[in-house]
């Protein structure tokens, strides 16, 4: 029974699956870096210049650059920055560009591998250089660009995908990659609301259930009105030890599996609550696209195909010109960027390609797939390109033709 | 994790119960050089203390006095989230994350440099600032049931006698 639970243990964190969850969270986290990372430039000489609030040898002191070996020795370790002893705004301006164009490039998913060390090492960097402006989004966009660094995150939901399949690279199977960076994500998420919940336990606030009245009447943290018995007795006890249970929960029952969506869907309810009356930018964003990764990618592939399936009215048939069909890379590469599998390509029997709606009203080519095709939004608007491609994408029919290949089945979903 | 009560780091006290899971953190894990230098180096440090253990209960923002060569006096207005339209306080939301640790006594090394950067937003070159006087608002929030204070107390926390040196280096940057 040891070796059983070992070898379930070792499944779990290291067994094979599909990195579509990864994927998303890549999209999500570099999307969301990239906007903090602009917002921060506005300010940019107030918080990175020498002529700033913090100079570099006091955002040093600040966070203290060097790390101790203990030990008994003396001796020190340097952490990672690449803004250690750069004080030329140029420089420094520079590195800031091309962190913003390292987030740009890992959220299209583009050289993956490459930008999301670039955006990771960036981040690090600059969190390091000026550490008294950060606040715990800031911590959850630090971890969550060196977890999806150092995940296969660019494996799927990407444009290094498609350029693969496109070129025939790739296989149009559905790629498997190990799972543990993911489960990383999930136990440190777990780890942060088990360390929340207990710190605020040891407050005499939260346990006499008093302590969102006084966040509620700081000024400082104003932002949309809210409703005033929300911010009044009673309901201060509900939001108060609601908050300790919610959080608790997404430490712990979070990972069994019939209460996962209803302990997410109470963690996204009380960070909207956060985002939304109160100041506090991005980190209600930054956290919950985090939750993704407590779905296997097999899921989130089925969830979309259901949905595809309900929304019928949205489904469209492309038919090819007569005596043409889809090549096999083109299969893949066009499967790949229909993720609800609304799009449905069968042969024609006129000269040039056609779409219909379900009811059989007609539709332009290019707008009827580029509109359904989600994975198609950050490149299908470019006018032509859908010629090209579909130009591309069709072989003549062979005197034996084989039967088209079938696409690949989702996995079936774990409920 | 959360640091033990000061009575059981301080040995007054045996831990009870979870308070061990804590003791033993603090005395063998937290400072564990491996995994302190693991953890600082790679940039996978975190501290999740929002709220916690109590939330704050003070309103605080700051500005500052800037008296010039000449005697003349000029507030400098620091952005106060309160006074900001909604999409200004989402761009500028740093502003009140500094002054919680620049406006505070734990941070007191960092006060010389806030007022330096003060003085240069509000230099003159002809008429430079002679001294910046940090200035402290502050409202406690009363307890439930009790009368909210209506009005903020002012409280000089920091005055800087300008480095004209510094200044003058800082302004050609």
């Amino acid at each position: 029974m040891l070796k059983e639970t070992a070898q379930s243990i070792d499944r779990y964190w290291f067994g094979y699956g599909s990195p579509t969850a990864l994927g998303l969270l890549r999209i999500c986290i570099a999307s969301l870096t990239v906007a903090a990372l602009l917002m921060l430039s506005i300010n940019w000489d107030a918080w990175f210049s020498e002529r700033g609030f913090i100079p570099i040898w006091l955002g040093d002191r600040f966070l203290g650059s060097r790390v101790s070996v203990g030990f008994g020795t003396n001796w020190t370790f340097p952490r990672i920055s690449m803004l250690t002893g750069i004080t030329d705004p140029h420089f420094a301006q520079a590195f800031y560009a091309l962190t913003i164009l390292a987030g740009i490039l890992t959220a299209f998913g583009l050289w993956t591998r490459v930008s999301s060390i670039a955006l990771a090492l960036g981040v690090i960097s600059i969190q390091h250089r000026n550490a008294a402006i950060l606040h715990g989004g800031d911590t959850v966009m630090r971890l969550g660009c060196m977890y999806i660094a150092i995940a296969s995150s660019g494996a799927t939901c990407s444009v290094d995908r498609l350029i693969g399949l496109w070129k025939g690279k790739i296989s149009e199977a559905p790629v498997l990659v190990s799972m543990w960076p993911q489960r990383l994500v999930t136990f440190n998420l777990a780890l942060i609301y088990l360390t929340t919940t207990w710190l605020k336990w040891t407050g005499g606030m939260w346990q006499d259930g008093t302590a969102t009245y006084y966040p509620a009447r700081l000024a400082e943290f104003f932002r949309f009105p809210v409703p005033k018995f929300i911010n009044e007795f009673p309901f201060v006890y509900f939001t108060t030890y609601g908050t300790l249970v919610v959080e608790f929960s997404l430490a712990t029952l979070v990972f069994f599996r019939p209460l996962r969506k209803y302990v997410l869907l109470c963690g996204i309810l009380m960070h909207a609550h956060i985002e939304y009356s109160m100041n506090i930018p991005l980190f209600s964003y930054l956290i919950v696209s985090t939750y993704i990764c407590f779905y296997e990618g097999e899921e989130i592939a089925a969830w979309a195909g259901r949905i595809g399936e309900r929304k019928r009215k949205w489904h469209i048939n492309i038919r090819l010109p007569a005596d043409m069909r889809l090549k096999p890379r083109a299969v893949g590469f066009l499967d790949s960027i229909d993720p609800f599998k609304i799009v449905h390509y069968l042969p024609g029997e006129s000269e040039g390609w056609s779409a219909s709606k379900h009811d059989g009203s007609s539709l332009p080519i290019g707008r009827a797939i580029w509109t359904r095709s989600v994975g198609s939004w950050i490149f299908g608007w470019y006018p032509g390109i859908w010629d090209r491609i579909l130009q591309n994408a069709i072989e003549p029919c062979a005197e034996d033709a084989k039967p088209e290949p079938e696409r690949p089945k989702h996995a079936k979903a774990n409920r | 994790m959360p640091q033990p009560p000061s009575a059981i780091k301080q040995h007054r006290v045996t831990p009870g119960g979870t308070e061990w899971i804590n003791y033993w953190d603090d005395k063998y894990l937290r400072t564990f050089p491996p995994i302190d230098m693991y953890l600082h180096f790679t940039g996978f440090w975190q501290y999740w203390d929002m709220f916690a253990p109590n939330p704050s209960h003070s309103d605080i923002y700051g500005d500052a006095e800037v008296i010039y060569k000449d005697g003349t006096v000029k507030r400098y207005i620091y952005p106060r989230m309160y006074d900001l339209s909604i999409p200004q306080k989402f761009f500028k939301e740093r502003y009140r994350k500094f002054f919680e640790r620049a406006g505070s006594d734990d941070y007191v090394y960092l006060f010389p440099s806030f007022a330096l950067r003060v003085a240069l937003e509000m230099d003159n070159p002809a008429n430079p600032p002679v001294r910046v006087k940090m200035i402290r608002h502050w409202k406690a929030v009363a307890g439930p049931g009790k009368p909210q204070p209506k009005e903020y107390g002012s409280y000089n926390y920091f005055t800087y006698e300008v480095d004209q040196k510094e200044l003058a280096r800082v302004r050609k940057l």
